[in-house]
């Protein structure tokens, strides 16, 4: 056979396949589309689509933000103006009521099961009625052991009421089988006890004010019956936790007045460096993020537990320079036999033998090349955000906050493209990335966790969120809406009290 | 039937409903397309799967003055032969069986005579070696030149003519044996 009946025959064997499969369709089965249609919802919660929420919903988030802040404070402005040492004496006491004869809301009566705490020994079967607290049971053994004392005491806090809880301590029962009973008014922050006469007993009553430490009430005891007429029982049962030494030992607070119990609000200023490196999500169809870089200098002046902060950054951001280069270039395009010559074999069936030659075909093809060069671009950034302290103690501090960013383009690096085409012709280039805006506002949030780790020193570790109020590019030709980004803000802060300090 | 751009808008946007249009309107073609690579359906519909995720990812960069028709099919021809690649299933020889010292040992198949299913044709392509597979499917059906393929598949030009050769002769005794 020769080479042209070959080249026939191969001819014949490509239209015979183009000609079958050419233009034949085939249905695919149901579960194609099924297992598409799952993994695309897959791949787009994978790329973060919630930033599809209504935009209204990113307003919300930081007046959100500030609103819990705000219902914070005002749940715990008690506690923000009471002094620690409160939370040991009477807010700490656990006390159970049993049931008593007379209640009487102004009387409590408790009972102390561990002389070890309280120093009354069980042999004298000392049963304390006391209101409550801690320091006091100090101050009820005193005054059982001696009475004189607790007069003299009891003067005194008259007239320093800071020392009522500790000392203002008043006889009110006669002495029956060397019992001593004394009475005491009860405030807040202070002890006082009540006690039937036992033997042994030492007994201590008190009326009960509320939240405050006014002057103590003496009340003469009966010289018959050793009572004061207003506690002839026990009226209420109230058991004491055993108060811990700490507690006994504490301080009382010096203010006693309402008024000076309400601390300010401490004020500072904290000043601090940080490095952010954020994952910016164009939220285009293709779904890529890049990656931004940001410096900031950050001021934040704190008011109890608020804070407001501000700053200035310089943020470094990259990106593809998206160009389409259409070039034309001499390339093969098919190729056809060309007859040099042709004989007739006079044995055979008499069919014309073709030598023929192959010729490749050339012509100018257009293509079409994207060409990639890296961008880069430099932001200032500007940050005003508000944000609430949770927690607030000695070493850690974990704040949420939420606020505006301003950024503005200072400087542009758009490398051109070079291209070559050997034995080519560019036609056209063409830019297809967007120009940037200039400007830029976004909202951001974040949690911020801060490790005071030397005097005044802390370390800043602040997961944060941003969400760009407009699009980053002036052309939205790729399908770019609004970028955001996740990141992780690091950096070290320094706390310049100047009032009241917490620490 | 032309494809209404609105659809492809409409997969600009992720709309589920305009990606399912394109979907329905490309399936058919783009499966028989996939099933001259694979080796069976089942494969195929494997491709297609992948190959219109990416279609749905990428079509953002689509530029609407080219053929949608030709930029899918593009796609897809891509997903097959990274499929392929993937599995590590093409090997080709690379070394140059020459058109000139190739000669057939079989003999030919008149397709003047023989009517073949388009089932049978597809069987037969399909049992191919996939290295001669992807070589014949981009010669004759997407009309690549030897140089083009030798680009796509980074073989020599004569690796491709050869491998095209026996792709052929492979196809004519396949053929051949189905009618005996």
């Amino acid at each position: 056979m020769s080479n042209e009946k070959f080249l026939k025959e191969d001819e014949q064997l490509d239209n015979l396949f183009r000609s079958s499969l050419g233009e034949m369709q085939t249905d695919p089965s149901a579960g194609v589309w099924k297992k598409l249609n799952r993994q695309m919802t897959m791949s787009e919660l994978g790329r973060f689509q919630f930033i599809n929420l209504p935009k209204a919903f990113w307003g919300i988030i930081p007046l959100a933000a500030i609103l819990t802040g705000v219902i914070l404070y005002l749940g715990t402005g008690e506690s923000e103006s009471l002094p620690n040492q409160h939370d040991e004496t009477i807010t700490s006491q656990e006390v159970i009521l049993s049931p008593t004869t007379k209640p009487d809301p102004l009387t409590l009566e408790s009972t102390i099961p561990e002389p070890a705490s309280n120093g009354i020994s069980t042999a004298q079967e000392a049963q304390v009625k006391l209101s409550t607290s801690t320091g006091q049971i100090a101050t009820s053994e005193e005054a059982a052991i001696t009475p004189a004392k607790q007069v003299t005491t009891s003067e005194e806090a008259a007239t320093t009421p800071a020392k009522q809880v500790t000392t203002s301590v008043i006889t009110t029962a006669p002495r029956h089988h060397g019992t001593n009973s004394t009475t005491a008014p009860l405030h807040h922050g202070t002890t006082s006890t009540t006690a039937p006469l036992h033997h042994g007993t030492t007994s201590t009553t008190a009326p009960l004010h509320h939240g405050t430490t006014s002057n103590p009430q003496i009340v003469s005891p009966d010289p018959i019956s050793g009572l004061n007429g207003q506690y002839p029982e026990p009226l209420l049962s109230v058991v004491v936790n055993p108060p811990t030494m700490q507690s006994v030992i504490n301080p009382v607070p010096k203010e006693t007045s309402p008024e000076s119990l309400r601390k300010p609000l401490s004020r500072s200023l904290d000043l601090g460096i940080n490095i952010t490196p954020d994952m910016v999500f164009y939220n285009n169809a293709s779904g890529s993020f890049k990656y931004n870089y940001t410096f900031d200098f950050g001021a934040r002046y704190n008011l109890g537990r608020f804070y407001i902060q501000s700053g200035a950054g310089l943020t470094y951001s990259t990106d593809i320079g998206d160009y389409a280069i259409s070039y034309l270039k001499n390339d093969s395009i098919g190729y056809y036999y060309t007859i040099n010559s042709y004989s007739i074999e006079p044995g055979n069936t008499g069919d014309p033998q073709f030598e023929a030659k192959q010729v490749t075909v050339y012509d100018s093809v257009q293509y079409l090349y994207d060409y990639s060069t890296k961008n880069k671009y430099y932001y200032l950034q500007i940050p005003l955000s508000v944000g609430y302290r949770i927690i607030d103690n000695a070493a850690w501090r974990l704040s949420v906050e939420a606020g505006l960013l301003y950024a503005y383009l200072v400087s542009i690096n758009e490398p051109a493209p070079t291209f070559y085409i050997p034995e080519g012709r560019i036609l056209d280039i063409e830019r297809r990335g967007a120009e940037r805006n200039k400007h830029s506002l976004g909202l951001t949030a974040g949690i911020s966790v801060e490790y005071q780790f030397a005097r005044n020193f802390f370390l800043l570790i602040e997961p944060t969120f941003k969400y760009y109020l407009q699009a980053i590019d002036e052309n939205s030709s790729r399908g770019d809406k609004q970028p955001y980004s996740i990141g992780l803000r690091t950096g070290i802060w320094y706390r310049l009290n100047f009032q009241n300090k917490t620490r | 039937m032309p494809l209404d751009p609105i659809i492809i808008e409409g997969c600009i946007k992720e709309k589920r409903k305009a990606q399912f249009m394109l979907y329905q309107h490309f399936a058919s073609p783009m499966l028989s397309l996939c099933m001259r690579y694979c080796r069976n359906r089942q494969e195929a519909e494997d491709v297609l799967q992948e190959g219109f995720i990416k279609i749905f990812q990428k079509i953002s960069t689509f530029r609407q003055s080219g053929s949608i028709e030709g930029w899918v099919r593009r796609i897809m021809i891509n997903q097959a032969i990274n499929t392929l690649k993937a599995k590590k299933l093409i090997i080709i020889d690379t070394d140059p069986y020459t058109l000139g010292n190739w000669i057939p040992d079989q003999g030919s198949v008149d397709a003047g005579e023989q009517m073949y299913k388009p089932e049978e044709v597809m069987e037969a392509i399909q049992a191919l070696p996939p290295g001669y597979k992807v070589v014949f499917n981009l010669y004759v059906f997407e009309g690549y030149s030897h140089k083009n393929i030798a680009e796509e598949l980074e073989i020599s030009e004569n690796t491709s003519k050869s491998q095209l050769s026996r792709a052929r002769n492979y196809l004519r005794k396949s053929l051949t044996e189905r009618k005996k």
